[in-house]
């Protein structure tokens, strides 16, 4: 699958560089200040322009990093993650790409005690720090495109911290939340192609759901967040990481 | 109060410092070329966080009434932005008092608009991907947010069409697409009564509000049933004077 994956050279990109590289044919983009010096990273500025719609040209998905991307001050962050993605958003639709990941985050919900089970349907908790305020922002755009059809957007919030290896990993980590860098890649490749109506109310109708959140960390002992979305959307780590 | 109207030189602004100009001491800014006005004038951008911060020192109420179309960046810039900058300027100085504007479809856009009636405004926001509807209700939920942070009380009075009274056969604006007898957008007021609302939002008691975060439908009474002014009535005190007969009337 031909992907475009924005933010690249952050760590969170280069990572996913990595991660993702031997599955698929990576596009890799960034703004010019930060792709400057950096082999094949396309640098844009993600305008409303011909450069967006060059860079979505031939596309097949758009993995857009929501959240952990590069650091930067409240105005950069917030004009990345609200009109940058709304630039590109409405670029893809325009071109036809048929599927986009936004990466958010599970930190929206951090400030829900540990001992509910927090899943998909608890609403977000934002605070007013601009990174994670960005990632709010930055669903709300892609809320908005998903209500609307013509893409189908699968919202990832990714747990935190992420580390390297496997689950095995993430539980030697001995955080609640963690999310190993092999159930990233899992989970991105479902995201790829998963049926975003799967289980939904609107899955029988002619026009099911095309944007759907999905909750993913590593499926450990005792997670913090409950992965039935993970399980009934992508697939991925029945029975596991749910309430018992 | 002293009370900072951003984007006060605007279509709309004249008719709020026309409301409360005799009553509050009135700081107005626009990014605009100053209006003739004897209250005090200061020429800002309000996607500049200094501009705005610097704005707000000593005021106890902020109200915006900032906007940009058709332009997809400097949408952004001011509709989204111009929000984040004016509560950390609400942050910085301790000003309780928020009063937000906007246009009806940030909240109530096509996915309620095109098939559903008796409309309020504590629905959750549906502005779809329009770029107007869109940048300000970014610039809504930034303004929420904040309010479940810190201690701000937040109104967001929202309105649409907007008819001189004095003339309502020439359509908002004066462009001349509404004539008399041929029915009017279902959510529309006139501009009078718009500053109204705003005086209203302004002077009502912080203690009076139900939450943080109140939103309100300001339009005169209609008889369509699409949208409901139920909330702007009760909560504000607000009553229209103009009923703009004219336009729904044969």
């Amino acid at each position: 699958m031909r992907l475009l994956l924005t933010s690249a050279t952050s760590d969170l990109g280069a990572s996913l560089v990595r991660l993702l590289g031997s599955d698929h044919d990576l596009t890799l983009t960034d703004l010019p200040a930060h792709a400057e010096g950096n082999a094949g990273v396309t640098g844009c500025e993600l305008g409303d322009d011909e450069a967006t719609d060059r860079l979505v040209d031939g596309i097949d998905a758009i993995v857009h990093i929501g959240y952990g991307g590069h650091f930067a001050g409240p105005s950069d962050l917030l004009d990345m993650h609200t009109r940058c993605t709304y630039n590109l958003l409405f670029a893809a639709r325009e071109a036809g790409v048929p599927r986009f990941v936004n990466l958010s985050t599970l930190r929206l919900l951090a400030d829900y005690p540990p001992h509910l089970t927090v899943t998909e349907n608890w609403r977000p908790l934002p605070e007013v720090e601009p990174l994670i305020l960005g990632a709010h922002l930055c669903e709300f755009v892609c809320r908005e495109f998903g209500r609307e059809g013509g893409i189908k957007i699968a919202n990832l919030r990714l747990g935190f911290p992420l580390v390297k290896g496997d689950t095995g990993a993430a539980t030697a980590s001995g955080e609640s939340a963690a999310l190993a860098e092999d159930d990233l890649r899992v989970a991105i490749n479902a995201a790829l192609v998963a049926d975003l109506a799967a289980g939904a109310e609107s899955a029988q109708s002619p026009a099911p759901l095309s944007f759907r959140t999905i909750h993913v960390q590593s499926p450990i002992p005792e997670p913090r967040f409950l992965l039935n979305g993970a399980a009934s959307v992508l697939g991925l780590w029945e029975r596991q990481g749910s309430a018992r | 109060m002293n009370v900072l109207i951003l984007g006060g030189n605007g279509m709309l602004g004249p008719w709020v410092v026309k409301a409360l100009g005799d009553r509050h001491r009135l700081r107005i800014t626009d990014i605009g070329e100053p209006p003739a006005t004897t209250h005090e004038w200061r020429q800002i951008d309000v996607s500049s966080l200094d501009d705005v911060v610097d704005a707000a020192e000593g005021m106890d109420a902020i109200v915006n009434l900032s906007v940009l179309r058709p332009h997809r960046r400097v949408a952004f810039d001011v509709n989204t932005r111009g929000n984040y900058n004016m509560m950390v300027a609400a942050v910085t100085h301790g000003i309780q008092r928020v009063i937000n504007t906007g246009p009806h479809f940030q909240l109530a856009g096509p996915g309620y608009q095109d098939w559903d009636f008796d409309l309020n405004p504590d629905m959750p926001p549906q502005p779809g991907t329009r770029l107007y509807a869109h940048t300000k209700a970014l610039g809504q939920e930034i303004d929420r947010v904040f309010t479940t942070r810190h201690d701000i009380y937040l109104q967001t009075l929202l309105f649409y069409h907007l008819y001189d009274p004095g003339d309502v056969t020439h359509g908002p604006g004066g462009g001349g697409r509404e004539s008399v007898g041929n029915d009017l957008v279902p959510y529309s007021i006139a501009w009078p009564d718009a500053g109204e609302a705003i005086r209203c939002a302004v002077e009502l008691p912080l203690e009076r509000l139900p939450g943080r975060a109140e939103t309100y439908m300001v339009f005169t009474d209609m008889p369509h049933g699409k949208f409901s002014n139920r909330k702007a009535r009760q909560q504000l005190g607000w009553q229209p004077r103009y009923h703009l007969e004219q336009l729904w009337n044969k």
